[in-house]
């Protein structure tokens, strides 16, 4: 009987406790720092101040911002492109492959995606293969500058994110009733009708979730930019990492941080909206 | 045991579910060996009481007693009741004569007498050849017959069952009905039922609790609620009835009163006692109704009349949709006779209806629940 | 038409493994530098072998991984029992929380533990990493689990008490072996995200206990190196190990 007591309240308690500690708790702590003034011995004095969200609005550091919302929203779109008739034709492929071409989509999110990246940057480096058969092809006569662009930080984004776009969309495409699409039918839609009116609208939480799941961890992969741009400060990730580390002004990289943390919600309080908006009475699990 | 005894006894047992009331203080008593269901519309508290019993809810307020004792604070793994649930609840993780025998199991029972109890229980429910297979490898009315066997191989001293034939189709239920009825009979054992299908109810128990609202409204054999339904409710919610609205206007003699019924004037037998001017109820069941082709649209006296509206054709009988000249409907099911084969009635066709004297269930007009 | 549906997959899934396809290639050519192919060699997978650095963070990497993992499976799964078993008061916003994490890009948790490290006074190498891994993890464990247990009917337990077992059983001989599969993959998972994390190492560990991804990172950032093309490789075959045993142990079917 003890020992299920113990059970109880450790199935009920431990969670909420690890999450408070580690999740709650430095969330608030970087919230108050983000009040803070800076202090050059101690990194932080305990004098509150507004300053670090005034200077956020400096136009050097708005267009920091700016451009990575930019990368990030291109990245997402990029990748909706390619994911979306992607994950409707695997959903349409013989359920005996389906497993197998699943498992191929996957084995990417599981890999490391440092070692992704630094594939995407051997693929175009000025000796690399896609310099090649550029000259083979004879479309250039010289190696042409592939890496340090925005360009390659977008294709790194797409590249490691791809399959957190495809997985949700996937997994919408598979619930999706095919009797409603000939119902669409029946009733006199004809295929463009049946996609935006039916489909879309059926697999929108998939590609809510999926650009949730791209958009979000764009604006902070530091690596990507580091690896493949060269440029600094181009995404939100590469300023915060120098504000912590670097430059060690924590107070204004805190204040940076929040609005992330500010856009998470959002993005996340107009997800469920929309979720709820299409699905009326459906439990959302987490 | 004495079989008068009560094996479960509800006493004033008041149940809450975040400030709605589901049961305001039952009352209920099942006897030894007895097959008693209780019967109603979904949320009226049947399933309540059945968890209560197994010890998944606990009461607010009262009693719940198992052999006389009040098993309130007894976790349901301590009662001597097992459950057969609706949607089966069979561990999906383990064979047909694994989940049979995690009752036995749980109670630490040696493992030869496990196996005999099991394939004995198995060969009740006649699926000796399924208990190397896992569940979904079963068709729902096997599954079924799991589920019993895994509750009926602890023994219980009450087996409870929450609708467990809703999930089949309507061949399937009725067998296992039968066989349920025939398995009772043979265990003596005491089964409470639960239901919201009236004919399931009125064929397999000895006593019927139709309940509302968390209330009893009637408790009887099913001869006695179907014949004398306690209110409109139970009449409603037990086969069909017609209702008609009638006022007292006079007592001809003691157990008779004299009533205006529609258009018509009627004496009926009673044995509740009514004043002049009271308003009633008086029930007729379809079938008990008599329909006669009228030659003129002149009303005879003595009978209600009216035309015919609709009339569906059922094999058996051939039913019919009656309009009053009140206005009022009556619906009447008439079994075809065997010497008049071309029995038909014409839509719109003037007709009188009467009943058998006595067959009809007088109610006062308060009653209503 | 059908033949266009078909290069269309070929051609994401080329997208998505050519660039790793031709990082195992270079690992086995001669040649140091381009991609000229100049004879198969062997040199950089026993460069690999003899950079002691790289295989003492590969050590500490997987310390942190196994460990980490299996914290966060223990948990996860606690956890997502209780939210499946028991009705509590914040159970909404506990849901929330998890969502809100399980969304939250890494670099806003490495900031946050970062400064909440800071603040606690807890020096940063081993543990800080270990409870910063423990903690992206969490989420990801109990969410499998959960909808795992999600699938089946909560009525199991009832009938599990009814038929004897106390609580404490229930859970043992039901639950548990339901769960089993959802809870081997929930480890696995936090394994390949504890071995792979880079961006919330970066700012939790420091510098006495340096892990994988964060020597990589340093490699990587210096240039292109035939012995990083060896560890991509391996690295590539690892996880295409882990994810064929949990798609194997997640499949819908039971056995």
């Amino acid at each position: 009987m003890r020992n299920l007591k113990l059970f109880k309240l450790g199935s009920i308690g431990l969670l909420p406790l690890w999450l408070g500690l580690f999740t709650l708790l430095p969330t608030l702590l970087v919230a108050v720092v983000s009040f803070l003034r800076r202090d050059e011995t101690g990194l932080i004095a305990l004098a509150p101040t507004f300053d670090n969200y005034a200077r956020l609005l400096d136009p050097i550091y708005l267009k920091v911002f700016g451009h990575s919302l930019w990368m990030a929203g291109v990245a997402t779109l990029l990748s909706l492109a390619a994911a979306y008739p992607f994950a409707y034709l695997l959903s349409r492929v013989r359920p005996a492959w389906r497993p197998v071409l699943l498992t191929l989509v996957v084995v990417p999110f599981w890999t490391n995606s440092l070692v992704r990246i630094y594939a995407i940057r051997s693929l175009l480096a000025a000796k690399g293969a896609m310099n090649d058969v550029l000259l083979a092809l004879g479309l250039i006569h010289e190696p042409v500058r592939l890496l340090y662009t925005d360009t390659a930080v977008t294709l790194g984004l797409v590249y490691v994110l791809l399959p957190f776009m495809i997985l949700p969309i996937y997994s919408s495409f598979e619930k999706l009733d095919q009797k409603l699409i000939e119902a669409a039918s029946d009733l006199g839609a004809d295929r463009l009708d049946t996609f935006w009116h039916v489909i879309v609208p059926l697999t929108a939480p998939g590609i809510a979730a999926g650009s949730l799941l791209v958009f979000l961890p764009a604006l902070g992969m530091f690596y990507v930019t580091d690896v493949l741009g060269g440029a600094r400060d181009l995404l939100i990730g590469n300023f915060l990492k120098d504000q912590f580390l670097d430059a060690r002004d924590w107070p204004f990289g805190a204040a940076a941080s929040l609005i992330i943390i500010a856009l998470l919600f959002l993005l996340l309080e107009l997800y469920v909206l929309s979720r709820r908006w299409l699905n009326p009475g459906e439990r959302l699990d987490a | 045991m004495n079989p008068a005894f009560p094996v479960v006894q509800f006493r004033s047992v008041v149940k809450r579910y975040g400030g709605k009331t589901i049961l305001p203080g039952l009352d209920l008593s099942v006897a030894e060996g007895e097959f008693l269901t209780l019967l109603g519309p979904s949320g009226c508290g049947k399933t309540t009481a059945l968890r209560l019993l197994a010890g998944f809810e606990a009461p607010d307020a009262g009693e719940v007693r198992l052999d006389g004792e009040c098993v309130n604070a007894t976790p349901p793994n301590r009662r001597s009741v097992n459950t057969v649930f609706q949607s089966y609840a069979l561990f999906p993780h383990m064979t047909v004569a694994d989940n049979v025998g995690f009752g036995l199991r749980m109670k630490k029972i040696a493992r030869a007498e496990i196996d005999k109890r099991v394939h004995e229980t198995l060969e009740l429910v006649r699926l000796v050849e399924c208990a190397a297979r896992k569940p979904h490898q079963l068709s729902g009315g096997q599954q079924q017959r799991v589920a019993l066997a895994r509750a009926l191989v602890n023994r219980p001293r009450v087996l409870l069952l929450d609708e467990p034939l809703s999930a089949l189709d309507y061949r399937l239920r009725k067998e296992m009905q039968i066989e349920l009825k025939a398995l009772q009979r043979k265990l003596g054992l005491t089964f409470i039922f639960v239901t919201h299908d009236q004919e399931e109810a009125l064929s397999m128990s000895d006593r019927v609790a139709v309940m509302r609202s968390g209330v009893i409204q009637q408790i009887g054999s099913p001869r006695e609620i179907y014949e004398n339904p306690a209110n409109l409710f139970v009449a409603g919610f037990v086969g069909e009835s017609n209702i008609l609205d009638g006022i007292v206007i006079g007592q001809p003699e003691s157990g008779a009163i004299t009533v205006q019924l529609d258009n018509l004037e009627c004496v009926l037998r009673t044995d509740r006692s009514f004043d002049v001017g009271d308003r009633l109820h008086v029930l007729l069941r379809p079938e008990d109704l008599r329909v006669e082709v009228l030659p003129s649209s002149r009303a005879p006296a003595g009978r209600l009349a009216g035309k015919i509206l609709e009339k569906t054709y059922k094999g058996m009988t051939l039913d019919t949709v009656i309009q009053l000249d009140s206005g009022r409907i009556l619906l009447a099911s008439e079994f075809f006779d065997e010497d008049d084969p071309s029995f038909d009635y014409a839509l719109g066709q003037r007709v009188a209806v009467s009943w058998v004297p006595n067959w009809e269930t007088v109610l006062p007009a308060d009653a209503e629940p | 038409m059908r033949s266009l549906k078909t290069f269309y997959l070929w051609l994401v899934y080329s997208f998505l493994y050519l660039p790793m396809a031709m990082l195992a290639a270079y690992s086995f050519n001669a040649s140091k530098y381009g991609a000229r192919w100049e004879g198969p060699t062997f040199e950089w997978y026993r460069d690999l072998a003899n950079d002691s650095a790289l295989l003492e963070a590969t050590l500490n990497s997987l310390a942190v991984a196994f460990v980490a993992a299996t914290l966060s499976t223990l948990v996860g799964t606690l956890g997502a029992i209780g939210l499946w078993h028991y009705r509590f008061p914040g159970q909404t916003f506990l849901q929330g929380l998890l969502f809100v994490t399980l969304m939250s890009p890494d670099i806003v948790m490495g900031v946050s533990l970062l400064v909440l490290f800071m603040a606690l006074r807890v020096r940063l190498g081993f543990w800080s990493l270990l409870l910063a891994h423990v903690s992206f993890c969490l989420p990801f464990v109990t969410v499998t689990v959960l909808s795992r247990l999600n699938d089946f009917d909560r009525r199991l337990i009832e009938a599990a008490q009814d038929l004897g077992a106390g609580e404490g059983r229930a859970v043992w001989h039901v639950v548990l072996p339901l769960a089993l599969p959802a809870i081997a993959a929930g480890w696995l998972l936090s394994f390949t995200l504890s071995l792979d994390d880079v961006v919330v190492s970066f700012f939790v560990t420091g510098p006495t206990f340096e892990v994988l991804p964060l020597r990589i990172y340093s490699m990587v950032r210096l240039g292109v190196k035939p012995e990083v093309n060896a560890l991509a490789t391996l690295l590539f075959i690892v996880s295409l190990g882990l994810v064929s045993v949990s798609q194997r142990l997640l499949r819908k079917e039971q056995p």
